[in-house]
């Protein structure tokens, strides 16, 4: 486990203090957390898993471009894997900016590049004890697409 | 050759298994063709392996990429991390 995903309990403090940064004028920090239902089935909780080499790639790569793109001023994500309970958070981003307006956007692309890239895959663990793999994203790069 | 092949997210449970080990006769083999012989080894799998990615030794790669023995092979099917 490394500086991108990690099996601990998610703290935003850390983040913060290593965006700490005078020449900024705005910080975003999104979490997603454990929602208590999905499509109308009652949730008790959710169990992450990635690939967590290539999961730190993908993340600090996200990183590198909302930098890049957006040109703020630093930009942090975590997340976290195993089993969550309710309101546990899985992901956090936290961007540092000159103004808002570049932070919001270097923010939210962060989060849907997040859900389209990173090799991490959610596990709903339902109040009826049943559980089920959440449809996702197929990755780029896959393995074979012209079979079909 | 000997290869490791690891299941991510719900393929674990296509297969009943997070991780296999395969001894094959040949002496490599493609990313196309491990496809082709995981489809055949687990039906359960053959209808989702068009949108499986495949890692091997923490990089992704191409289906014409060559294994070698003792590779671990990743499978990662759709992502739904955040």
């Amino acid at each position: 486990m490394g500086r991108w995903v990690t099996e601990q309990p998610l703290a935003v403090e850390p983040l913060l203090r290593e965006l700490e940064d005078f020449g900024s004028g705005a910080l975003v920090v999104f979490y997603g957390v454990v929602r208590n239902e999905n499509e109308g089935r009652p949730v008790q909780g959710m169990t992450y898993e990635a690939h967590v080499p290539l999961a730190e790639q993908a993340l600090a790569a996200i990183e590198r471009e909302a930098v890049e793109r957006f040109g703020v001023r630093g930009c942090r994500i975590q997340h976290r894997i195993g089993r969550l309970a309710l309101g546990e958070a899985s992901v956090i981003i936290v961007v540092s900016a000159g103004h808002r307006e570049e932070a919001y956007q270097a923010s939210r692309y962060a989060i849907d590049e997040v859900k389209r890239r990173a090799p991490i895959w959610k596990e709903e663990h339902y109040v009826t004890g049943d559980s089920r793999y959440l449809d996702g994203v197929p990755l780029v790069r896959t393995s074979d697409t012209s079979e079909e | 050759m000997r290869l490791t092949v690891v299941y991510y997210g719900g393929l674990k449970q296509d297969v009943g298994a997070k991780r296999e080990t395969l001894d094959l006769p040949h002496a490599t083999l493609t990313v196309r063709e491990l496809s082709e012989l995981l489809r055949e080894r687990h039906p359960a799998l053959a209808s989702r392996l068009h949108t499986v990615a495949v890692a091997v030794n923490d990089a992704l790669v191409e289906s014409d990429y060559v294994l070698q023995d003792g590779d671990e092979a990743s499978l990662l099917p759709p992502v739904s991390g955040g």
